[in-house]
């Protein structure tokens, strides 16, 4: 990601499109790394986000249902659903009691082989 | 990380955002929608919701408390917030008569009677409900059972529980279907198409007595939302219909008679096959229309002369047969029929027909005819453009017949919430905890959330200590009825001051699985026997509301507890009512949780 591809994206009267548009991609994701740091990156926290229906920057490893009133028994099931789906995984019942904080969740993920959960 | 989202996820999307924006705002002509299920069905909002959303519908989804199928025909009003427009009941054979399933598994004789008396008495609500509720009511068939011994695929099946079910089943639909304007949906055709190994969630069968797949869910959504559209939204009227290659294979004004496809040889069953839908959904009043490039001398001789027609110059009821662009063929057919362009559906083989359709007539369904004509039938027989309910003459003369049926059912039935109460033979057991219930009732304490008056949380370690000291008391609640024994399901924590004669109640709960059955009244009513063992003459209790305990809320009220804070509640022990006649105190062992 340089200056050099920025440039060319941004260079008026390019007749080459498909530069263009690789040039644009580029500059977008550029823009992405650099302004939206975590969120992203993060699916494990844009799922509890938008499932919960809650910020994304409140949550952290110890978010809970003891402490977040959003997630109840019935959204657990939609975490588990959304979560075996986004990281191509089975939860098994038991690794589904013990996911009882994010940082929980986290874990159980990483223990199944999803790298950067 | 997998990129793609299933269509349920999509749904819950749609659905998830269009609740969000609609929270609090006044809703112009809303939908409200009540359903009521024998199991856990939150997750089933969805999938009825986020349809009738993309319909242009704006539904809004109230669920009613967990298995009170009963309590909620005779008295939808105290469950339910809004004006209900449509009411859902959904239950299954295993929540609601799962003793005598087992009963005859195991052999025995009586069962299939016990079972059929409960079908029977579900029969009696639904009629009360009937005359009670003007609105749509839609009850479910129940599905063949899942997570029993025997399963479909066992050998005995025929003689056993397929034999059981399809004699429930029976029993329930020929009485349903005489009382007036009960829409059926069938669960268990839903479940056939599905597949019932692909519909049973075992995972959320155990965790939260939530028993089916996204999958099935999204099935058995999309069917109950047609059968809610369908009170809304008028069917389509007219299809109209290209004719080479739709109706027959080939071109007559090429292959001539003798050359186009249609008949006992494939690929002309297929479109003889289509021919039969064609006229199905003709007796069912759809009107049938053509609209074709063809020379119209050329199109009529197939209709008159090959052996292969299943349709008929009669069956049309319109036709522009030119060379005219079909777009203008269109509203030509609407005037002759007098409807609008918008109750048109159109069928075509050639795809530039149908995206040109769409662009000129986008209030006209255009639907393309599947290119390998062993899919037509399989694709075209689902479409649900044509969904409606029968009116009946008795649906037209609702109001009268409701008056006629309330005396009727005044007669004939005198099922109330009473009497059903009266009925259950519900049966308790108070008892003080003992170290090997406290693993149980420290689960209830943290899990019980809408009947619970201070939602108190404690550890096991936090109970035991509890259970040692001398001026606190831990009580367990098992319950029975005539629908099943549910175990340990309530738990009270009272603190005794003799000082001040009060028994302070730290802990009130019951489990979701046997509320609206009296038990709550009846678990204060024991208590109360205890504080006067202990020689306490005042209850106390604390209200503590939270986010889901509103189930709880109206409790101490009710019972004549006065507050002046609303959070303390105090009363008098000897104002506390004995336990009903009908309900019996009893020791009920056992290890049931």
């Amino acid at each position: 990601m340089t200056a050099s591809v920025t440039a060319r994206a941004a260079a008026p009267g390019s007749s080459n499109d498909w530069l263009r548009e690789q040039g644009k991609v580029l500059t977008t994701k550029v823009l992405l790394l650099n302004f939206r740091p975590a969120m992203e990156k993060d699916s494990v926290r844009r799922i509890f986000s938008e499932i919960l229906g809650i910020p994304g920057d409140t949550i952290n490893d110890e978010t809970s249902p003891e402490n977040t009133p959003k997630w109840d028994s019935l959204q657990a099931m939609n975490l588990v659903v959304a979560l075996e789906e986004a990281f191509n995984v089975r939860l098994s019942t038991k690794e589904i009691l013990s996911m009882r904080t994010v940082g929980l969740v986290r874990k159980v993920l990483r223990d199944k082989g999803v790298a950067g959960a | 990380m997998n990129s793609v989202t299933s269509p349920a996820s999509s749904l819950k999307e749609v659905w998830r955002k269009y609740a969000e924006q609609l929270a609090g705002k006044e809703v112009q002509s809303p939908l409200n929608i009540g359903i009521e299920a024998s199991f856990t069905a939150n997750s089933l909002i969805p999938f009825v919701g986020a349809p009738l959303v993309e319909a242009g519908l704006a539904p809004s989804i109230e669920l009613g408390p967990y298995n009170q199928l009963f309590q909620v025909c005779l008295d939808y009003k105290s469950y339910f917030h809004s004006d209900l427009n449509v009411l859902i009941l959904l239950f299954r054979l295993e929540d609601f008569a799962l003793d005598d399933l087992l009963a005859f598994l195991q052999g025995d004789d009586t069962a299939f009677e016990s079972a059929s008396s409960k079908i029977d008495l579900l029969v009696s609500a639904l009629q009360k409900l009937r005359a009670s509720f003007k609105g749509s009511i839609i009850v479910n068939l129940p599905p063949f059972p899942s997570i029993l011994p025997s399963h479909t695929l066992s050998l005995e099946n025929s003689y056993g529980l397929g034999k059981l079910h399809r004699g429930l089943t029976s029993r329930f639909f020929e009485q349903v279907k005489n009382i007036p304007g009960i829409r059926i949906c069938d669960f268990d055709a839903i479940q056939r198409e599905h597949g019932l190994s692909r519909s049973f969630d075992s995972r959320q069968w155990y965790l939260y007595r939530q028993p089916f797949t996204d999958s099935f869910l999204l099935t058995a959504g999309a069917v109950l939302a047609r059968m809610v559209k369908a009170f809304r939204i008028a069917p389509k009227k007219c299809i109209v219909l290209d004719c080479d290659n739709t109706l027959w294979g080939g071109i007559i004004g090429e292959d001539g008679l003798g050359g186009i496809q249609l008949g006992d040889e494939f690929p002309g069953t297929a479109y003889r096959d289509f021919q039969r839908l064609l006229l199905y959904w003709r007796q069912q009043g759809i009107l049938l229309a053509l609209a074709s490039k063809n020379n119209e001398a050329d199109v009529w001789e197939v209709f008159d002369k090959h052996s292969g027609m299943l349709l008929k110059r009669e069956h049309i009821s319109a036709w522009q047969i030119n060379w005219e662009p079909k777009s203008e063929n269109i509203p030509k057919i609407a005037k002759v029929l007098n409807i609008g362009t918008d109750s048109l559906v159109f069928i075509d083989d050639n795809p530039a027909e149908i995206d040109y359709m769409r662009q000129a007539r986008p209030e006209v369904v255009s639907i393309l005819l599947p290119e390998e004509p062993a899919d037509i039938m399989a694709t075209l027989r689902t479409i649900s453009v044509f969904d409606r309910h029968e009116i009946t003459q008795e649906d037209r003369q609702r109001s009268d017949m409701m008056k006629a049926e309330e005396q009727r059912v005044a007669l004939g039935n005198n099922l109330s919430k009473e009497e059903f109460q009266k009925s259950l033979g519900l049966c308790i057991d108070f008892f003080p905890a003992r170290e090997e219930d406290l693993d149980r009732i420290t689960q209830l304490i943290n899990k019980t959330n809408q009947f619970n008056l201070s939602t108190i949380r404690r550890s096991l370690d936090e109970v035991r200590e509890l259970a040692k000291s001398s001026r606190h008391r831990i009580f367990g609640l098992r319950v029975s009825d005539k629908f099943g024994d549910y175990g340990l399901t309530g738990v009270v924590i009272a603190e005794f001051f003799p000082e001040g004669s009060e028994l302070v109640i730290d802990t009130f709960l019951l489990s979701c699985r046997v509320l609206g059955r009296g038990v709550e009244t009846a678990l204060l009513s024991v208590l109360a026997v205890e504080a006067q063992k202990e020689g306490a003459t005042e209850v106390v209790a604390n209200f503590i509301p939270t986010a889901k305990n509103t189930p709880a809320a109206a409790f101490l009220p009710d019972h004549h507890f006065l507050s002046e804070d609303k959070k303390l509640w105090r009363l008098a022990v000897s104002q506390i009512p004995a336990v009903l006649p009908w309900i019996s105190l009893a020791h009920l062992g056992g290890h049931k949780a």
